[in-house]
């Protein structure tokens, strides 16, 4: 099998690990926008991380980033 | 034990609100989903970055897909316990909440219980989600697998997270400190995985409950009830110490 094979074989797997990715970024980003303060006080940084860092990126700042 | 019910409503929303759910889901469903595409593709992927090099891998079975989700599960499950449950009690006290909970006609002990089963309920609820996931993967990708073995593997893993919870439940009801709870937590989970090896104690870990589980997978019959009622034993202990501790505190 080439790769080309083996990569359409993967995609119909590999659509719903996007979308679950896709789906934390998206809310991670929505707590950040709406959020009035941020532990360190960098909304960029935060931003930065949740959209570069896959899965850990959203996490992270959904632990230790929100400040009620 | 008054207001339980109120309580355990109140907590499981907190677990919504504080994406803790959402995270928890999140992280599970992720190797669930991984693990199976991994090891089938892996060769594959191996073979088109590096033309020249043949590799010889044997392909994956079915035994290896689920034994592989189950122990990354656990190592990541172990992390997020600790992580979510860490500030589970001195957090609430350092920002005032419980005291305004427990100004409430509701008991200290129901204040614990709730917390426990809304966590557990967070922790059954991600695994069973993506456990259906794993499988599914598993067996559209590599073959048929044994449910009813990969079924008694998760209820094995659930009460070691309900382990994990607890202690990590009791370390936070000790420390003002959050970092210091979950460190503590930690430190006592890992260390009682390394005892698993050593031989007649290593039986009695709750890590044990977790080789137990991947044992039935492939048609190992030796069970580990030791590991089970020590398991419950710590479960009772921790949530019993964790009340001595708030029962006297002003939270």
């Amino acid at each position: 099998m080439d790769g080309l094979d083996t990569i359409v074989e993967m995609l119909p797997f590999i659509i719903p690990l996007l979308i679950l990715q896709l789906a934390l970024m998206i809310v991670a980003l929505v707590d950040l926008i709406k959020r009035q303060r941020v532990k360190g006080d960098n909304k960029v940084l935060w931003a930065l991380l949740i959209v570069l860092v896959n899965i850990i990126g959203p996490v992270v700042y959904l632990i230790f980033g929100r400040e009620e | 034990m008054s207001g339980l019910g109120v309580l355990i409503k109140k907590e499981l929303k907190e677990q919504l609100k504080t994406y803790r759910f959402l995270i928890i889901t999140t992280a599970f469903l992720f190797f669930g989903l991984t693990t199976p595409l991994m090891l089938k593709y892996l060769p594959e992927i191996l073979k088109m970055a590096g033309e020249d090099i043949i590799i010889d891998i044997p392909p994956a079975t079915v035994v290896q897909a689920l034994t592989e989700y189950a122990g990354t599960i656990v190592q990541i499950g172990v992390l997020i316990a600790v992580l979510v449950t860490m500030g589970a009690i001195s957090r609430e006290s350092e920002k005032g909440t419980a005291a305004m909970v427990l100004s409430k006609p509701v008991s200290r002990i129901a204040f614990i219980l709730a917390k426990l089963f809304a966590l557990s309920t967070s922790f059954v609820a991600a695994l069973v989600l993506a456990s259906m996931a794993c499988y599914g993967y598993t067996v559209l990708l590599l073959g048929e697998a044994d449910i009813v073995a990969f079924i008694a593997l998760n209820g094995l893993l659930i009460l070691f997270f309900v382990v994990s919870i607890s202690v990590t439940l009791l370390f936070s009801s000790m420390f003002k400190s959050q970092l210091a709870a979950g460190g503590l937590a930690l430190v006592v989970l890992v260390g009682q995985a390394i005892m698993v090896n050593i031989p007649r104690i290593g039986a009695y870990m709750p890590s044990n409950l977790v080789s137990w589980g991947t044992g039935l997978l492939s048609g190992d019959i030796a069970s580990a009830w030791g590991a089970v009622r020590i398991s419950l034993a710590i479960i009772i202990a921790c949530l019993y110490l964790t009340w001595l501790k708030v029962r006297n505190k002003d939270l």
